[in-house]
């Protein structure tokens, strides 16, 4: 903020929907056709869908939570909300939920990595990760939302490109449009959210992009849109090629469906290596998004100001690192996702944002009604620039 | 903070980057590697726990002591590399190549594998087992083409071929053949998905080492692991259309005591299933587009537009025919190699566990029906 009390809008929409965009999916991404067809069997296609569309309506929430309250960072209005003590715990469970679920990404990450680096320890491959995702967080948001307006794109337009091919592959092309059973379905849907877990980073990036009243709920709407329609298509890539039983015998579906086509005469003919430079990228800059947004969490939790979120960068990224290097195999890694962060992101990405909305509306707080951000905004600023130079 | 003491921190931090980008420390030569283009799998007689092994390997170093007899026999530009065959017995693939290892100076690695064969008489175990083994290891290539013999594998592998005959049989479908009829290749991954996929079984092309080259005899088919019956080649024609995977092939069609000939240029088939309270019915609807090669008339006589049309109906009619009978053998042995079981899962996907655990016997007893419109399009230049 300036000497003019204005609030500087450090991200373009653009930027702000690449950012969000780049906050979710890595930590369930390499495994959860596996995770779908485990517990919906051949319904795995509707649960899917149900957890996208769940998935959207809860960024719309945020969407409309951030517009509520223009101003502010998701600790500041939990606590306007709940309450000043009850609001400080609700935002301080989100700490550990989300240094684990970015430790257990890390660790996915890197154990993809390693099947083109066999030999190479974790513990350098964390490394290598974590210190460049490390020095992004320190850059701040605005650099942040820069790279990910560069490396989302890329990213989703390689994903949309190959795994387009990989469908195309496909000899026979079944998808079942059935509906089996209900429990089955839920079962699917509860063990996928996590496909979004890392959503309430639009609650962190609140203040630094400009909320225009029914334009910008929708820049999270669109971020998880576009996520899904990534979720969907690989995994139709996925299963249209390998069919749905043997999908749940494989570690790692997507990078074994990578390996099986080889397109002569493609743009790219190794697809493994482009994808797993894309995915690197993405998960670097994903984690980089993520220490920014747990630090500025961290120092509004302990009272100091978002823009003083440095300091505590020292505590979150090594603790991603450890959590990284204390899990020891993929079966750990998965037990992790669907006992502990499949509750926990239930709580975290639906229900509190849910209460909070529900909460904020039925008490009638807001403080978009503040005067500094009203539509006048621009004219208001040039007549106290006119004031100002007026002798 | 001054811009020289953040440009000093920046160089300081770019230079503590750099140290994580040496990780050529263990690098390896590509001289001192050496890939296994072809595994073979035989049983063990006496010893049902181990399993016979056949590693081959492309041995460059000789290639690159001849010096100008590559290109004989009319081939350009060499395919002419001599290679090594090593021989273990072990319990699995894995310990095989690290028993070989012992026996070469050259690092293995299996990243280019081209051929996987195995022999009919592995039991299901072992044939499950390898299976596994072969998909668990990610460095394993999984677009490696899988093919079975009667003799043994090492008989196969140690083919008096000019290529390697791990990279000749791979060769036979890498290199996208443009005709595609009489053999229906199937890679790694695929025998894999089919062994496990509900409702289909998998297929492989049985082939046999003759003197100087390596024949396809037909295809192997397996009720998951078990192989269960094969296929003749000519038999394998019809399965083909039967899964509408016949390109560029041209076959005789015998019409009484005369016969034409026809060049398939493509095929189509639609497979449907239908329940019925006496049973599945299995329909097959094939396409056929075909040229003319030769009539029964030899050119004597001009080509009329009903002549044409009555090839036609001869072609519908031996194919559907014997498409029909390839299928009913099919059905003897219970082995869905169509996947007319996993496209009923597909449409049924509550009927998973009665699907798994008795389709089998449906596919055994199912009704089938087999039609085939065939489009004679091009007579070539004589009328």
């Amino acid at each position: 903020m300036n000497a003019q009390n204005e609030r500087l809008y450090n991200l373009s929409a653009f930027q702000a929907i690449a950012l969000f965009s780049s906050s979710f999916l890595p930590v369930m991404f390499w495994i959860y056709p596996t995770v779908a067809v485990h517990y919906a069997r051949l319904d795995a296609q509707w649960s899917l869908l149900c957890t996208v569309l769940i998935g959207v309506f809860i960024s719309w929430v945020h969407g409309r939570l951030n517009d509520r309250f223009p101003n502010m960072t998701g600790p500041d209005f939990a606590c306007l909300v709940w309450g000043r003590w009850m609001g400080k715990a609700i935002t301080a469970l989100y700490v550990p939920v989300y240094l684990l679920f970015l430790g257990v990404s890390l660790y996915f990450a890197i154990s993809l990595m390693k099947y083109f680096f066999p030999l190479t320890m974790r513990m350098w491959l964390a490394l290598a990760m974590i210190v460049v995702a490390w020095r992004g967080a320190w850059c701040g948001v605005e650099a942040m939302g820069r790279a990910s307006a560069i490396v989302h794109p890329l990213t989703f337009a390689g994903i949309l490109a190959s795994f387009g091919a990989i469908l195309a592959n496909a000899d026979q092309p079944l998808i079942p449009i059935s509906f089996t059973s209900l429990s089955q379905t839920a079962s699917g849907i509860y063990h996928l959210l996590p496909l979004y877990l890392g959503m309430d980073l639009i609650l962190i990036v609140n203040p630094y992009y400009r909320h225009r009243r029914g334009k910008s709920e929708w820049y999270p709407v669109i971020a998880t849109a576009i996520g899904g329609v990534v979720v969907m298509l690989v995994f139709f890539s996925i299963v249209v090629n390998l069919g749905f039983t043997p999908t749940e015998r494989l570690a790692y579906p997507v990078q074994v469906v990578i390996q099986l086509i080889r397109l002569r005469g493609f743009l790219v003919e190794r697809l493994g290596i482009v994808i797993i430079i894309l995915s690197v990228a993405y998960t670097t800059l994903f984690l980089g998004n993520h220490i920014w947004a747990l630090s500025s969490t961290v120092a509004r939790i302990v009272g100091a100001s978002d823009h003083k979120f440095r300091p505590f960068t020292f505590f979150v990224a090594p603790s991603i690192f450890a959590i990284s290097q204390i899990i020891a195999t993929t079966t750990q890694a998965r037990d992790i996702v669907t006992v502990i962060l499949a509750p926990a992101s239930w709580v975290v990405v639906v229900v509190i944002p849910l209460c909070t909305y529900l909460i904020a509306s039925l008490r009638g707080i807001r403080t978009d009604t503040r005067e500094e951000i009203q539509p006048e905004g621009r004219q208001r600023r040039a007549a106290r620039r006119r004031a100002r130079r007026s002798p | 903070m001054t811009i020289r003491r953040t440009r000093w921190l920046v160089a300081a931090q770019a230079a503590m980057l750099l140290v994580l980008a040496s990780g050529c420390g263990d690098y390896q030569k590509i001289n001192d590697r050496s890939q296994i283009i072809g595994i073979g799998v035989d049983p063990v007689p006496g010893k049902p726990d181990l399993l016979a092994f056949t590693l081959q390997v492309p041995d460059l170093e000789l290639a690159t002591q001849q010096s100008s007899s590559l290109g004989t026999g009319g081939r350009q530009g060499g395919e002419s590399v001599p290679y090594k065959n090593f021989y273990v017995e072990a319990t699995s693939v894995q310990s095989a190549v690290s028993r070989a290892q012992t026996m070469y100076d050259k690092a293995f690695f299996l990243g280019n594998l081209e051929t996987v064969v195995f022999q009919t008489g592995l039991s299901e175990r072992d044939l499950t087992r390898v299976t596994e083994q072969l998909m668990r290891d990610e460095t394993i290539d999984k677009l490696a083409y899988v093919v079975a013999t009667r003799d043994s594998a090492r008989s196969v592998l140690e083919a008096r071929t000019n290529a390697p005959p791990a990279t000749t049989i791979e060769a036979m479908w890498y290199n996208d053949m443009p005709q595609r009829g009489y053999s229906a290749p199937e890679k790694l991954w695929q025998f894999w998905r089919d062994a496990e996929l509900i409702g289909r079984e998998p297929h492989v092309p049985l082939v046999e080492a003759t003197d100087d080259s390596i024949r396809i005899e037909g295809t192997e088919v397996y009720f998951g692991y078990q192989p269960v019956g094969w296929l003749t080649p000519d038999d394998t024609v019809f399965y083909n259309f039967l899964m509408g995977q016949v390109r560029a092939i041209s076959i005789s069609i015998p019409d009484g005591n005369r016969s034409f000939d026809v060049r398939i240029v493509r095929s189509r088939a639609h497979l449907r299933e239908v329940p019925t309270p006496q049973g599945m019915v299995l329909l097959d609807d094939i396409h056929v587009r075909a040229n003319l090669n030769a009539t029964e008339t030899m050119a004597q006589r001009p080509l009329t537009n009903r002549e044409v049309e009555r090839y036609e109906d001869v072609v519908e009619r031996y194919l559907q025919a014997n498409c029909a009978r390839v299928l009913r053998a099919l059905q003897s042995v219970q082995a869905d190699t169509l996947g007319f079981g996993y496209r009923y899962l597909i449409h049924h996907p509550e009927r998973i566990y009665e699907i798994r655990d008795h389709w089998g016997e449906a596919f055994g007893r199912a009704r089938i029906r087999v039609t085939v419109k065939c489009r004679i399009s091009r007579e070539g230049n004589l009328l």
